[in-house]
């Protein structure tokens, strides 16, 4: 069955939207999770749970999003464009970059 | 994908959901059965059974308390209620060297480690479970408590919380989950500069010293249902927590792909082959729709600790319990002075308990639980009281449902003392907690209880039926002769992960009963028996016909289950004829719904049995379709 082309760039496909879905929706639901946590002007416990309960959906929308959308590359290209503001805002709140 | 929006959904529901399947189907049915853990446990311990709870029960107690540890530093009662009908006391024993405040401080940090948001926390009636657990042979058992507790656990983000849990109680779970730490009788454990616990258990109404047998008891299954067994603890709380997710993909994507929600709630369809198993797995997932929300989502959550750390640990760093003594340590010092003064009032003898438990119960509507009596006899000694549950959802719901509701009085005069103000709460704090408390339902009246008990009865329905039609729908879609190799594994552990793990937990029970009392480590012999009869079971259907097996694994299933009325009157004297006439329905419930699922597992069997596929008669296995809705309309 992987012998025929078009059954392999299927494969390959659903293969990369699984990586960007549970891979990149990690990296989303972690990053937005930090960003919230170090961003939001509440008591820290309450950012911090906050932050989680929204990453854990995002996660979720992510991975919908990646097996959703039209192609795999879109599929990265809309998570990566989503993280990385909240990977930015994480760096910048948490000193790591200065 | 290629297709359009609700069909990449459809796709993505049935292999989300058919990936961590098996493994979401066990967590589902040892969850399930986890709401009425120590119902379970108290009838795995027929012992226990003669115990009926009696107005005395507070005195009975106390007066054990004062005859075999008048010196104790700390006393806990904890009394019989509405899921528990024996005393059970514990006391705390101070040892030379150590220095003095720590006794005083003891007693609350038995309170404080019960109040975080953990999900390692097992209820404080989850405790006296594990105790009980172990003290066979010698009923007083020995235990230690773990350092400084104490600090800040409630206003602990739960993943904080969590970390705190585990580090503080090395016990917790020792019976039934690691490999490394089981241990047997009276024995000293952990850290915590030799501060020892010891705890009996008496019957209700005589006093007398109960020693029940050893036993893993609902704690495994409720272990289980998120930890897993004999793994390294994170491997499988990643595990539980990859399923989770899992899980939660599935369920919005199953939202999506279901468009007539619901039209199709009121639509049923039996004998009709695949749209009947839809239909079963709609009606299953839909009727309890916003239970399996709350519990997938809230399972995340207190998860957060070990799948999303991160925002934790940047702010706090490793050691966030000393940031949160920190934040608390105000708290802390108006609380010792306080204390300080009470003990400059002098000493006294005790005031009697029984006005003390009226006036909380008057105010609480409902009755006290757990006594617990600090520096008893000495000047400054405190009595607490915690009620049944925690009625609120959005309080601290750590401590089996006590969470940080209480009363405090000093024992000397029966006046009430205020020792700290209350804690402020914020809306997600809130939310936080009510999430957690639904997800463990300790806020919950038995009624409600029952609730949440066929909600996840629902859920469990839905996860195998789900696994049936992920491979029903492929068969009729590509109508080969011979099943691809893929196609046929997933029937074949459909089998044993389904039926087979019904036959693992009956086994389970009845390894309960016929193992001999006094087996030494019997507590891992009743695990050792579920797990081999699983394994077994998993096996059989290469030796057997894919439909056979269904309809084999379900009959033994449903004997082992429709019988264990009889084998408890065979192997106890609390067999139905007298429960019932003594009114504990706590040991009459389990032998019912026992005999109920085994009755409706034979009944599921039959209909397998007698099913005629649309297509050949031996290609697919088939568990009736019209015992689902049945199921859910008679449980």
């Amino acid at each position: 069955m992987a012998k025929d082309p078009a059954d392999r760039t299927y494969r390959l496909g659903v293969l990369s939207r699984s990586v960007a879905g549970i891979l990149g929706g990690y990296a989303l639901a972690s990053f937005s999770s930090l960003a919230l946590a170090l961003g939001l002007p509440f008591e820290k416990p309450d950012a911090i749970n906050l932050g989680v309960m929204i990453g854990f959906i995002l996660f979720a929308v992510a991975v919908i999003w990646a097996f959703s959308c039209r192609s795999a590359v879109r599929a990265w290209i809309g998570i990566t464009a989503v993280t990385t503001p909240f990977l930015i805002i994480t760096l910048l709140l948490n000193g790591w970059v200065s | 994908m290629k297709q359009g929006f609700r069909q990449s959904m459809s796709w993505l529901h049935g292999w989300s959901g058919l990936i961590l399947g098996w493994l979401l189907f066990a967590i589902f049915l040892t969850g399930t059965i986890a709401y009425f853990r120590q119902e379970v446990t108290l009838w795995m311990q027929p012992e226990l059974h003669g115990s009926i709870p009696s107005p005395q029960a507070a005195d009975i107690g106390l007066a054990k308390l004062t005859s075999v540890a008048p010196q104790a530093s700390a006393w806990t009662i904890n009394l019989p209620n509405d899921r528990n009908d024996t005393v059970r006391v514990s006391w705390q024993t101070q040892q030379p060297g150590e220095r003095s405040n720590n006794a005083m401080g003891n007693n609350r940090q038995n309170i404080e480690r019960q109040r975080g948001n953990g999900m390692e926390q097992t209820s404080g009636a989850g405790e006296r479970d594990e105790r009980s657990n172990r003290n066979r042979g010698n009923p007083i058992e020995t235990r230690s408590g773990g350092n400084n507790r104490a600090a800040g656990d409630a206003i602990a983000p739960r993943n904080i919380g969590n970390e705190r849990q585990r580090d503080g109680r090395p016990d917790q779970g020792a019976a039934t989950t690691s490999g490394n730490n089981r241990s047997g009788n009276n024995e000293v454990r952990g850290g915590g500069g030799g501060r020892g616990q010891q705890s009996l258990t008496l019957d209700a109404t005589t006093g007398e010293v109960l020693t029940p047998r050893e036993t893993a008891g609902g704690n495994f299954l409720y272990r289980f249902h998120f930890e897993l067994y004999a793994l390294p603890r994170d491997w499988a709380r990643w595990i539980v927590g990859i399923a989770t997710l899992a899980m939660f993909v599935a369920i919005i994507s199953g939202i999506i792909t279901h468009k007539k929600i619901f039209k199709d709630f009121f639509t049923f369809r039996p004998a009709k082959g695949q749209r009947s198993w839809l239909d079963a797995h709609n009606a299953t997932a839909v009727l309890a729709l916003p239970f399996h929300i709350m519990i997938t989502y809230s399972g995340l959550l207190l998860f957060t600790s070990t799948l999303l750390p991160w925002a934790s640990s940047a702010i706090y760093g490793d050691n966030p319990r000393a940031a949160f003594a920190a934040m608390r340590a105000a708290e802390q010092q108006q609380e010792q002075e306080v204390r300080a003064a009470l003990a400059k009032q002098g000493g006294g003898p005790m005031v009697p308990l029984g006005p003390l438990l009226k006036y909380a119960e008057d105010k609480w509507k409902q009755p006290a639980s757990r006594i617990l009596i600090s520096e008893p006899g000495k000047p400054g000694s405190i009595i607490e009281l915690l009620p049944t549950r925690n009625d609120s959802l959005v309080r601290q719901s750590g401590s089996g449902g006590l969470g940080d509701v209480r009363m405090t009085f000093n024992a000397a005069t029966g006046e009430l003392v205020q020792l700290g103000g209350e804690r402020e709460q914020s809306t997600i704090a809130a939310i936080n907690s009510a999430l957690g408390s639904l997800h463990r339902a300790r806020f919950a009246s038995p009624g409600l209880r029952w609730l949440f008990f066929l909600s996840g009865v629902g859920g469990t329905i839905m996860m195998a039926t789900g696994l049936v039609l992920w491979s029903v729908k492929r068969a009729e879609k590509n109508k080969l002769e011979k099943l691809p190799f893929g196609h046929r594994l997933v029937d074949h552990l459909n089998v044993g992960a389904v039926a087979g793990l019904f036959v693992a937990v009956a086994a389970y029970f009845w390894a309960n009963r016929l193992l001999p009392v006094d087996l030494a480590a019997r507590n891992e012999w009743e695990i050792n028996v579920f797990f081999i009869v699983w394994a077994i079971m998993l096996l059989y259907p290469l030796l057997r016909p894919i439909k056979k097996a269904w309809i084999e694994q379900f009959s033994i299933a449903g004997a082992l289950f429709a019988l264990i009325p009889i084998l408890n009157a065979a192997t106890t004297s609390s067999h139905l004829a007298i429960t019932i006439a003594r009114g504990q329905w706590m040991i009459v419930g389990f032998d019912i719904v026992s005999c109920v699922t085994g009755l409706m597992l034979f009944y599921t069997a039959y209909r397998i049995k007698h099913y005629k596929g649309p297509q050949k008669a031996e290609r697919k296995p088939r568990k009736a379709p019209a015992i689902q809705s049945e199921m859910m309309a008679a449980e």
